[in-house]
């Protein structure tokens, strides 16, 4: 009778296993994808990191002890990915120019009535550091707190507020004289 | 300037919301196939190690010679005949009937009866705006399908195709565009034709006793997947995505559309194989298949694979060379054409054992397509308007066989091994004078991690996402050891290693391959520190760089997830639990963060680290590296940096370091023992030395791998 029990257990520990997950697919796949997406500026790669990062946390399921917070894991997972992929891309590139081709097909391409300024604010956020760009896209896309950002990129709050402020600078730096130009012609 | 933060929003809204993820529907069906097969795997892997990591040893060791050495031959492939056909013959195909020739020049094709060598029809196809024929292909049990150079198509049909004036069909254009190049495959009852440049896929049924209709000709779904080429055989269709070097097979060879792949091999992306252009010219590669073997030549770079159907795995790679290369099989004989660089070559393999038969035959005039037929291959002169017929070098039964085995010889004396490394996914000794040699030669499969026995005879090793195999470095024999990653000799023999189990990763100390005396749950976080109060997800879920204190009462790894790998210590003790060795003084100091990595015991209170620290600077990598040393003290424990190694392009998590006790690199590239004491570390992209005045010198520069990997080094051990 207890190896019964214990079978019928697990079983349906499976069974709500795929559920949970097949559930966590359907609410967060679309959002994060945008997340990544946001991050990222490559549309297949941003997918393919969604994919990886939900297959981490199916891997991970028993470990999460609260499945309620399943989501700011996954949102966590992504993000590392972005980051890491971020500084793959940056020493492959660096390292093996020649040989390293990103399929960017799927990228979408900007509309030629999307203001030139916005155009030019995403190309100069795409430029970032990997954790500055992480926090601003946490920031000011997803609209999280300081603290909830600081969970995600695994740092101190006071981290997230100094990255913040970098990026801000860094950012009106570089736009500065090109919007300043745009608007003297 | 305008309101920078509502920019940000405005902007990165607009981002998003003009992106959709690409069938969504699509994506949660291969999450629920890949998640299943996660399962399966993981269910399985204690069984597939085995057979994996045998079938890889014996490779490298029973069947050395399959680069370059050829079998031994009687007499080298020969030209038997020469038969002048229209002009430009640009393709070649064997069907049922014959060798089919398509003429460029000539707008036509041509049959030549191998019983005769001589011409036994000519069927004019594609004239005007048709465009010139551009690719044959017959199937014995099936038709003959022409594609012309602007997408149109011609199928003959009848017995045999074709001769009869009435069994010719043409004058419908498959892809609605001018200027493509279809490379297609005959199938018994259609054609399945890839549009490389668009990465589109048809299948176009036989149309009955009609014309092809364009309706027949369904295009089908390839999910984002671009394949640029097409061969049939073995009863699949098989599909080569030649800019990312992956191969699948439909599952369904009967020309229905069909979405489901039941076959997929990941090639490295470094060998990334151009799309297939008609022989002669620009870049080309080539696929073909046997029963139990698939056959892939890249284009630039003139590799050619053989892919063990059966295992999956890539078993044999040829460097054949040129910039084009076509292939034609028939029953055990693979032949290769290349060209572009140089004289054009033919070369003819052994299916079974994939080793080349005998030496190359260079071809005269311009050659642009080779196929099999009659026992010979068939390859068409572009520029003298004819096709040589070329008979094969004989293989004798026992010239086939295998290498003897008492051919063995030590692979490295153990009293001249230094040190071994893994590097681009193959292991590497390092002999007191001279090269590295390498001891495993597997693209596929990528080994890492090797740990040297205390007596210097034997290495461990690890297949990536396979298990470990343990070399004799003697008898060059190998053992699979089972499940196992990042394995570590203790000095007195013992060995730990690390098993996955199912993401709740323990540490296993025990003889190599034998039961485990020890299990350490790494994955609990609870066991670790004591405290609980952490996230979950911050249980570690990868563990490395284990290495051992030199009276074995230690042992020290990294333990970590993703980002973020804080040291451990475990008191070999029984009933001790590992101890977080990262958790005291913080590992933000200032807002910066400090990570130890690359652990070496030293003695049985101290290790050496690397110390990175990140910057809150411009660049998120970290922007100094130290190396220096942590002393255990009953009060805590005490560092002291020996030297600074500036700032380099790697990643510090990717660090490892091997103390190399007094071993030191002489002026004229030999290793001898020293006073003083040397450290091995490799920074992912270079190897170096580094002496007791913290001078590193670079040993080794590997440059990109096989897959643009610039992650070279998974890897180090040295004698101690």
């Amino acid at each position: 009778m207890v190896v019964e029990s214990g079978v019928r257990l697990a079983e349906r520990t499976d069974i709500e296993r795929e559920r949970d997950i097949a559930a966590l697919f359907d609410r967060h796949y679309a959002p994060l994808c945008r997340l990544a997406y946001v991050i990222l500026g490559d549309a297949g790669l941003a997918e393919e990191i969604v994919m990886d990062a939900l297959l981490k946390t199916y891997n991970s399921w028993g470990r999460i002890r609260d499945h309620a917070r399943s989501d700011a894991y996954l949102r966590r997972a992504v993000v590392n990915l972005c980051r890491s992929k971020i500084r793959r891309k940056v020493i492959e590139r660096r390292v093996n120019q020649e040989t390293y081709k990103r399929d960017e097909r799927k990228a979408p391409a900007w509309d030629a009535e999307i203001h030139e300024t916005k155009r030019l604010v995403w190309e100069a956020v795409k430029k970032l550091p990997d954790r500055q760009r992480a926090a601003v896209v946490l920031r000011y896309f997803e609209d999280l707190p300081e603290a909830e950002i600081a969970e995600i990129l695994d740092c101190a709050q006071g981290t997230v507020k100094s990255q913040l402020s970098k990026a801000r600078a860094k950012l009106e730096k570089e736009l500065m004289p090109q919007l300043t130009a745009g608007r003297g012609s | 300037m305008p309101d920078l933060e509502r920019l940000l929003r405005s902007t990165l809204e607009e981002v998003g919301s003009a992106y959709e993820p690409a069938d969504e529907a699509a994506a949660r069906e291969r999450f629920l196939k890949r998640k299943r097969a996660r399962r399966f795997r993981l269910a399985i892997s204690g069984v597939a190690v085995t057979a994996a990591a045998v079938a890889a040893a014996l490779f490298v060791f029973s069947v050395p010679a399959t680069e370059d050495e050829p079998l031994p031959s009687a007499a080298a492939p020969q030209p038997v005949a020469t038969i002048g056909v229209g002009d430009e013959p640009i393709s070649a195909s064997a069907g049922d009937a014959g060798v089919w020739v398509a003429e460029a020049g000539a707008e036509s094709v041509r049959l030549i009866d191998p019983n005769t060598n001589e011409v036994r029809a000519v069927v004019p196809v594609g004239r005007d705006a048709q465009g010139a024929p551009d690719e044959v292909d017959a199937h014995p049990e099936g038709d003959v399908w022409i594609v012309t150079d602007t997408g149109w198509v011609t199928r003959l049909y009848g017995d045999p195709p074709g001769i009869e004036g009435t069994s010719r069909s043409s004058g419908e254009r498959l892809v609605a565009r001018t200027d493509v190049h279809l490379d297609i495959a005959a199938t018994p009852d259609g054609m399945v034709a890839v549009e490389p440049a668009a990465g589109e896929l048809y299948f176009v049924s036989d149309g009955g006793e009609g014309p092809p209709n364009p309706a027949e000709a369904d295009e089908t779904s390839t999910e984002g997947w671009s394949p640029t080429d097409v061969a049939h055989a073995a009863g699949r269709t098989w599909l080569l995505d030649g800019s990312m070097g992956e191969v699948r097979a439909l599952s369904d060879p009967t020309g229905e559309p069909v979405g489901e792949f039941a076959y997929r091999l990941d090639l490295p992306v470094g060998n990334a194989i151009p799309s297939s252009r008609a022989a002669g010219g620009g870049d080309n590669a080539d696929l073909a298949a046997t029963d139990d073997s698939l056959w892939i030549a890249t284009g630039t770079g003139g590799s050619l694979f053989r892919i063990d159907l059966t295992t999956g795995d890539i078993d044999v790679e040829h460097e054949v060379g040129g910039r084009y290369t076509d292939l034609a099989v028939e029953g055990n004989t693979v032949w290769a054409l290349t060209g572009g660089d140089g004289p054009s070559m033919l070369r003819q393999f052994d299916a079974a054992s994939g080793r080349v038969v005998g030496d190359p035959l260079e071809m005269s005039g311009r050659p642009t397509d080779v196929t099999a037929a009659d026992g010979s291959a068939w390859v068409t002169d572009g520029d003298g308007a004819n096709v040589v017929r070329v008979d094969p070098s004989p293989v004798t039964d026992e010239e086939a066989e295998a290498p003897e085995d008492d051919e063995a010889a030590a692979l490295i004396d153990p009293d001249d091994l230094v040190f071994a490394f893994s590097e681009h996914g193959d292991i590497y000794v390092q002999p007191r004078s001279g090269d590295p040699i390498r001891l495993t030669d597997t693209r596929r499969k990528s080994e890492v991690n090797p740990t040297i026995s205390p007596e210097g005879d034997a290495i461990v090793y690890e297949v990536e996402f396979e298990g470990l195999v343990r070399l004799d470095l003697i008898s060059g024999e190998s053992q699979d050891l089972g499940e196992g990653s990042n394995p570590s000799f203790e000095p007195e023999g013992s060995f730990a290693w690390v098993v996955n189990n199912g993401g709740d990763p323990e540490i296993l100390i025990g003889p190599p391959g034998g039961a485990p005396e020890r299990r350490v749950s790494v994955g609990d976080c609870a066991s670790e520190t004591g405290d609980t109060s952490g996230p979950a997800e911050m249980c570690p879920t990868i563990v490395r760089n284990l290495t051992w204190a030199p009276d074995g009462s230690a042992l020290y790894y990294e333990a970590g997830w993703e980002f973020g790998f804080p040291l451990y210590q475990l008191q070999i003790a029984e009933g001790s639990q590992p101890f977080d060795l990262g958790e005291a003084t913080g590992y933000e100091i200032g807002g910066d963060v400090i990570s130890y990595s690359a652990p070496t015991a030293v003695t049985e209170d101290s290790i050496h680290v690397v110390r990175s620290c990140c910057t809150q600077g411009a660049d998120q990598d970290p922007t100094s590296h130290e190396f220096g040393s942590i002393r255990f003290t009953e009060g805590g424990r005490e560092y002291e940096e020996l030297f600074d190694l500036g700032v380099l392009d790697a990643i510090a998590t990717d660090w490892q370091a091997v103390s190399l006790g007094t071993w030191t690199l002489r002026e004229d590239g030999t290793w001898e023992e020293s006073t003083e004491s040397t450290w091995l570390i490799s920074d992912s992209t270079a190897l170096w030395v580094v002496d007791e005045s913290g001078d590193a010198t670079a040993v080794r520069d590997p440059g990109p791998g096989p897959g643009g990997d610039v992650f070279a080094f998974k890897g180090l051990a040295a004698r101690r």
